[in-house]
């Protein structure tokens, strides 16, 4: 039963750190995903995008002067183009917002809400004990096992010669281990970080002044 | 059947259903010639009517057009029975506003308010804020429109606007929504601290701000109405032969048409037709003349749906009564450089 609760928050601990750890990429992967799903909208804009290119390519080989007409009527479609393009940019873009905002829920939804839930449930649950029995002091042990009597009853054993183990089993709880786990975690997460990724500062020279 | 647009503004000259009419343009195209020739033309050949020619341009040229002054107050120019003529001025409108409101709240307290408004204080900062004449051009819009619903004053059939240079004429017709979306958001604070407003004003103040603000909603958006309704408001666009004056008048029908605004008549002035002209056509005319025509036959070409009106460069300044009225025959009948040379040559020198 420990075991499964401990293989379950080792899952969800990694999944949690596989997402910290591309979130940049989720940007990239999201808007991928939004062209996909809005590809007659990316393809419309797409296609816009080349006609205005060439309209603007167009208006720039050509005198103003000398063929005013057809420079002013390249000009109306480029506004109309700009004001569809700003139009067809807004929507994808809402697109894209609303699939990012449907990809934060669902990351709420199955795993940090589940992982809280679990953390809440499963937090008493005992899921490793210390390895040693010894962990305490005998007479604080036998207190915790016997209550108060086994102060008064220990100088009796003694005299008696009776030797009595005391060992108290210290159980570690799911709460207490996955808040020591995420900590280590992010302690090894710093260290990393400060010793490779961090660039070096060079200590500034101090030239003599005369 | 015919479908070619005709060359003049005989449709407008004669209509019965227009009354708010723009003449606007580039900075010194003619605008104020072809404002008055269109005032005019309507006036004599619809003589049961009244009309009233406006100028919103702060540089106020309807005098110096008619060699007669004008003011304020509208005053029928001399010669016609039924056209009237009115420079809006901007420190004079304004110094009457304040005269009005410190006769009509004046309790004698002397308090600080009244004393800056009874020297005229107010009139010369505000007379000076960009975009105050076309407030106050508005302000006179509004003003007539409210006397037409109430039948008070003179009653003038149709208002022929002569606007300021581009800019100014746009920001002026932007006005009613600009005003428009400011009175929601005014009516939504009033809504909740109108009391309050009120009492801050002073206990001898009566003005119910929210009923003054819902009037004034109600007076924008009737005018907004109108100027978006072609068959009551149009736009008649002046420019020159020329590659600046083109493409302005381009950015203007588009930014118009945006507005919703009625727009299907383009008047060009200044025009040689020196080909025509056997006894005077030096080289420069003739070198004009041709950059004249390629930018005609584009003209042609991109505005195949309006009323492209050319008028002839003249010998000399159209200004006076008489002068006007011999160039505006042109808008009612297309001009004929070959028949109607000797016309051009004819005007009287107006001193």
């Amino acid at each position: 039963m420990a075991n499964s609760v401990v293989i379950i928050a080792l899952f969800l601990v990694a999944v949690t750190k596989f997402i910290d750890y591309t979130a940049k990429y989720h940007s990239n992967w999201l808007m991928a995903l939004s062209l996909k799903t809005n590809s007659k909208d990316t393809r419309e804009y797409n296609s816009k995008l080349r006609k205005q290119r060439q309209l603007i390519e167009e208006n720039h080989s050509i005198s103003a002067q000398d063929n005013y007409a057809k420079w002013t009527k390249n000009n109306r479609q480029l506004d109309k183009l700009k004001i569809e393009l700003s139009e067809l940019d807004s929507k994808i873009k809402l697109n894209s917002k609303n699939l990012h905002a449907i990809f934060h829920k669902l990351k709420l939804i199955t795993l940090t809400l589940p992982f809280f839930v679990f953390k809440i449930w499963k937090g008493k649950e005992i899921v490793y004990y210390l390895p040693t029995n010894d962990t305490f002091p005998y007479l604080i042990s036998g207190v915790w096992n016997n209550g108060w009597l086994h102060l008064v009853l220990t100088p009796l054993n003694y005299i008696l010669g009776r030797q009595t183990s005391m060992s108290t089993k210290v159980g570690v709880s799911f709460g207490i281990w996955i808040w020591a786990l995420t900590n280590v975690i992010s302690n090894i997460e710093s260290l990393i970080k400060f010793l490779l990724f961090t660039e070096k500062i060079e200590a500034p020279k101090v030239t003599s002044q005369k | 059947m015919d479908l070619n647009v005709e060359r003049n503004l005989d449709s407008l000259i004669k209509s019965t259903t227009h009354k708010w009419i723009f003449v606007g343009g580039k900075g010194g195209v003619g605008k104020t010639t072809s404002s008055s020739s269109i005032a005019i033309q309507m006036a004599l050949n619809q003589p049961s009517k009244q009309f009233l020619l406006i100028s919103t341009d702060p540089a106020h040229n309807l005098s110096d057009a008619f060699g007669e002054k004008f003011g304020k107050d509208a005053r029928k120019v001399t010669g016609m029975d039924n056209l009237s003529c009115m420079e809006i001025d901007p420190a004079a409108a304004l110094k009457d506003m304040n005269d009005m409101a410190i006769s009509s709240g004046s309790n004698g307290n002397g308090d600080d308010l009244s004393d800056l408004l009874q020297g005229g204080a107010l009139a010369d900062l505000t007379g000076s804020i960009p975009g105050i004449d076309e407030a106050l051009s508005f302000m006179e819009v509004m003003k007539h429109i409210k006397r037409q619903e109430q039948g008070e004053g003179e009653r003038f059939d149709c208002v022929i606007f002569d606007t300021a240079p581009t800019g100014h004429t746009l920001r002026f017709l932007q006005l009613p929504t600009t005003l428009a979306k400011l009175l929601d958001k005014f009516s939504e604070i009033t809504g909740k601290l109108g009391p309050m407003l009120n009492s801050f004003m002073g206990s001898g103040n009566n003005v119910d701000i929210t009923g003054k603000l819902n009037e004034l909603k109600a007076n924008v958006e009737t005018i907004r109405e109108q100027f978006t309704n072609p068959d009551l408001t149009t736009f008649v666009c002046v420019c020159i032969s020329e590659f600046l004056s083109l493409y302005e008048t381009e950015r203007l029908i588009q930014e118009l048409m945006s507005y919703d605004m009625d727009v299907n008549s383009i008047v060009v002035n200044q025009l040689l037709f020196a080909e025509f002209d056997k006894e005077h056509n030096c080289k420069r005319c003739q070198s004009r003349w041709k950059m004249q025509k390629k930018y005609l036959d584009q003209i042609d070409e991109l505005y195949e749906d309006f009323h492209v009106v050319k008028m002839p460069l003249c010998a000399g300044e159209i200004r006076g009564l008489e002068n006007l009225k011999k160039f505006s025959q042109f808008l009612l009948k297309e001009y004929d450089p070959i028949s109607d040379n000797p016309v051009i040559y004819e005007l009287e020198d107006k001193n």
